[in-house]
């Protein structure tokens, strides 16, 4: 893992690639697609779910052993999202190329941090 | 070959990144990483907290059976796409933060514990437990119940805000769950930040200033907020949360809601931000019960476990157990994201490789009182006095050790006190603590503005035999990890009555602060309410028996315990952390193990004027 400054082109370059992954993502996701209930529902006696995720709710593994293992990770994630998975090939990359350049932890907090990010 | 289980848990990358060992299911030791960098919160990979942990645990890093992490990086993920293709555009600075900060670190735990211990354990890979598993389990397996309804509250982990379990024997079952964007901890920071706190540590700051305003905007949370079902479970109107699109948790409807900007951090707290404190708390405590009740009846059990960061919320917790509703209750003390460290841990250990768990004897919890970090040594600490030069009293009799600073205390004197492992979780209980005499009307003044460097509307924390507990506090039950909240008994109150005081003087809360409302002024709140640890001596022996000179010295078996640090820097973890608290602060007597400095013998130190520059305000 290298760490220091990322440059200026490095930062604007994964930017871009960014911004083109935001854009595949939103596109791909036919507007008006919800993927959780935003507000109360009368009709409902209990907001309580089943487990929603039980293949990771216990233990489970990533294999980030290179860009193939993770994509499967990635369509393992998404087996019923298939909208979702066009954009996958695309984070992947994205996360190893991210791990090279990235610089030090900061030890600042994210101001995400209470949505745990 | 040793057929010993090492299992390493690991929390980072978040906020209070930890480790944990465990060795056959025994908790060895556990830490939070701040305690070493002395940076608040320090999210960093815990390479200090693991090195201690591999130390304390006496195995090279190879002995491990496996590292565990307390959350999926990929589920999260998971929620933050799924969040920002719904919002759209308005995400994008958003999502282009999380997939750096996700994709770009979070994601290559591997590679970061390979760098720091140059192995990923025997199982070589890192097993990543749900964060709410992680939660439940740190609960669970250190409890000392064979089977108990388990119950995790957060703000969110990966997609999770609230999860309803069960536990018997080694195994835990999910039964139920509330998901992301409805959660009562990210409803709880909303407020925290609206009324000028820091959110995910300013929340114990909004529950201290509760009890000085009326529950006024009950009403309007429950009209506008937040829809509950009579099982406790609940949806948030997300039209009044701004988390789904940025970096706050509240957006201009909610200033409209309660008509105005939110409260500028370190002006003026008024009576709104008392009474939204009020109304978020007993909100926050209806719902809790609820969900109590619920968990009851599905589960069958007479025993809960709690943990998450909500479960830090002492006087919810409080009214749970006044509530009856179960026969017992054991709360995680780490409940917060470090505990996920030492709840991953056993996750592997049970779920993963399926090992037994010991059965449950007597009632006593295997977390050791949470005195899970470092010690230092007679020898460590005189070598550190020595080395310095620095002015000291060594007692060969603990006896003799107690009688005198049961005296000291008697008169007024504020000791630091170090003793022991250190205390793995965010509040001090006898190991690195600060404490003073309760009864003492000016301690609370005293401690704020000369130690802490503070004015704070919170009270201080009463230590108390345990034995002695129903003397003082209307609390029938043990509180070990000063997680229960209770009222002081009303033959010790006086008849200061506060609430006419607050209607006289509106907002003026500084006004009736250091009111003496009982006999034990210190640690009695404004409703006569006081956030109780009880001492025992199996756990730790030296503040047991400093309490018990005490006591036979006055009659009083009450001591003020803060924790040992000043605003915005950690809880000190070595002799030179604590040496240098108690220089730079007013603190008169400084206790290490049974060496004892007193301030007026020490040397000055230099050019150390510009400390508080150091620790930004928490």
């Amino acid at each position: 893992m290298k760490t220091g400054n990322s440059n200026m082109n490095s930062t604007n370059q994964v930017d871009d690639r960014i911004r083109k992954v935001f854009d595949a993502m939103t596109q791909e996701v036919k507007s008006g697609k919800t993927y959780f209930p935003l507000h109360a529902d009368a009709s409902l006696s209990s907001y309580y779910e089943k487990p929603q995720h039980e293949a990771y709710a216990y233990f489970s593994f990533i294999d980030t052993k290179d860009r193939e293992h993770l994509l499967t990770s990635f369509n393992e994630l998404w087996k019923a999202n298939q909208e979702l998975k066009p954009v996958a090939s695309a984070m992947c990359d994205l996360a190893f190329d991210l791990r090279e350049i990235q610089g030090e932890q900061s030890t600042d907090l994210s101001p995400f941090v209470y949505t745990l990010y | 070959m040793s057929s010993d289980k090492y299992i390493l848990g690991i929390s980072a990358f978040y906020h209070d990144a930890a480790a944990a060992i465990i060795k056959n299911g025994e908790i060895i030791a556990a830490a939070q990483e701040e305690r070493f960098t002395r940076v608040k919160h320090d999210p960093r990979f815990p390479v200090n907290a693991i090195n201690y942990c591999l130390e304390e645990a006496f195995i090279e890093a190879d002995d491990l059976e496996a590292v565990v992490f307390y959350d999926h990086p990929l589920l999260t993920w998971d929620r933050i796409v799924k969040n920002c293709a719904m919002i759209g555009e308005e995400s994008y600075p958003t999502f282009n933060s999380a997939l750096k900060s996700v994709l770009g670190i979070k994601l290559w735990v591997e590679e970061y514990t390979t760098k720091a211990i140059g192995t990923l354990g025997k199982t070589g890979k890192i097993i990543f437990a749900g964060h709410h598993m992680s939660h439940a389990a740190s609960s669970f397996y250190p409890s000392p119940f064979e089977e108990a309804a388990i119950l995790s509250l957060d703000g969110v982990g990966e997609w999770s805000t609230t999860t309803l379990g069960y536990g018997k024997g080694s195994d835990i079952k999910v039964l139920k769950e509330i998901n992301y964007p409805h959660s009562l901890g990210l409803l709880y920071s909303a407020f925290t930040y609206y009324c000028g706190f820091k959110v995910n540590s300013g929340e114990y700051k909004l529950m201290g200033l509760a009890p000085y305003g009326k529950p006024t905007y009950v009403k309007e949370i429950y009209d506008h907020l937040i829809d509950v079902k009579a099982d406790g479970s609940f949806r948030l109107n997300t039209d009044y949360f701004g988390y789904l699109k940025g970096d706050k948790t509240t957006n201009a409807k909610f200033h409209e809601l309660f008509k105005g900007e939110p409260r500028k951090p370190e002006s003026k707290i008024t009576r709104k931000e008392m009474d939204l404190a009020a109304s978020i708390q007993v909100v926050t405590e209806e719902i809790m019960i609820k969900i109590a009740r619920h968990i009851r009846e599905l589960t069958g059990s007479k025993n809960l476990c709690l943990s998450g960061g909500v479960a830090l919320n002492c006087v919810a917790n409080g009214k749970l157990e006044a509530q009856k509703i179960f026969d017992n209750i054991w709360i995680q003390p780490a409940a917060g994201d470090a505990g996920g460290a030492l709840g991953a841990a056993f996750v592997a250990l049970h779920l993963y490789f399926k090992e037994s768990r010991a059965p449950r004897t007597g009632n006593k919890d295997s977390q050791h009182g949470t005195y899970l970090g470092p010690a230092f040594s007679e020898a460590e600490i005189g070598a550190f006095l020595d080395r310095h030069e620095y002015p000291y009293t060594k007692f060969e009799s603990d006896a003799d050790q107690h009688t005198l600073l049961a005296k000291e205390l008697d008169s007024g004197k504020i000791l630091g006190f170090f003793s022991g492992r250190m205390e793995f979780g965010p509040r001090s209980l006898g190991g690195r603590s600060i404490i003073g005499d309760a009864r003492k009307t000016d301690m609370q003044s005293k401690m704020n503005l000369k130690i802490k460097y503070r004015e704070s509307f919170r009270p201080f924390a009463p230590a108390v035999l345990a034995e002695d507990v129903s003397a003082y506090f209307k609390l029938d039950t043990e509180s070990p990890y000063m997680l229960l909240v209770a009222p002081v008994k009303e033959n010790l109150r006086t008849n200061v009555n506060s609430e006419e005081q607050l209607k006289e003087n509106n907002d003026d809360m500084l006004g009736v602060i250091n009111q003496a409302r009982s006999t034990i002024p210190a640690v009695t709140h404004v409703d006569f309410s006081a956030r109780i640890q009880t001492v025992h001596l199996d756990t730790n022996k030296r503040f047991y028996e400093l309490l018990t000179a005490f006591k036979a010295l006055t009659g009083s078996g009450v001591l003020v315990n803060t924790s040992f640090n000043v605003r915005g820097e950690p809880i000190v973890c070595t002799p030179k952390d604590a040496y240098q608290c108690f220089m730079r602060t007013e603190i008169d007597i400084l206790v290490l193990e049974n060496f004892v400095l007193f301030k007026p013998l020490q040397p000055k130190i230099d050019n150390d004027e510009n400390w508080k520059q150091q620790y930004e305000l928490d």
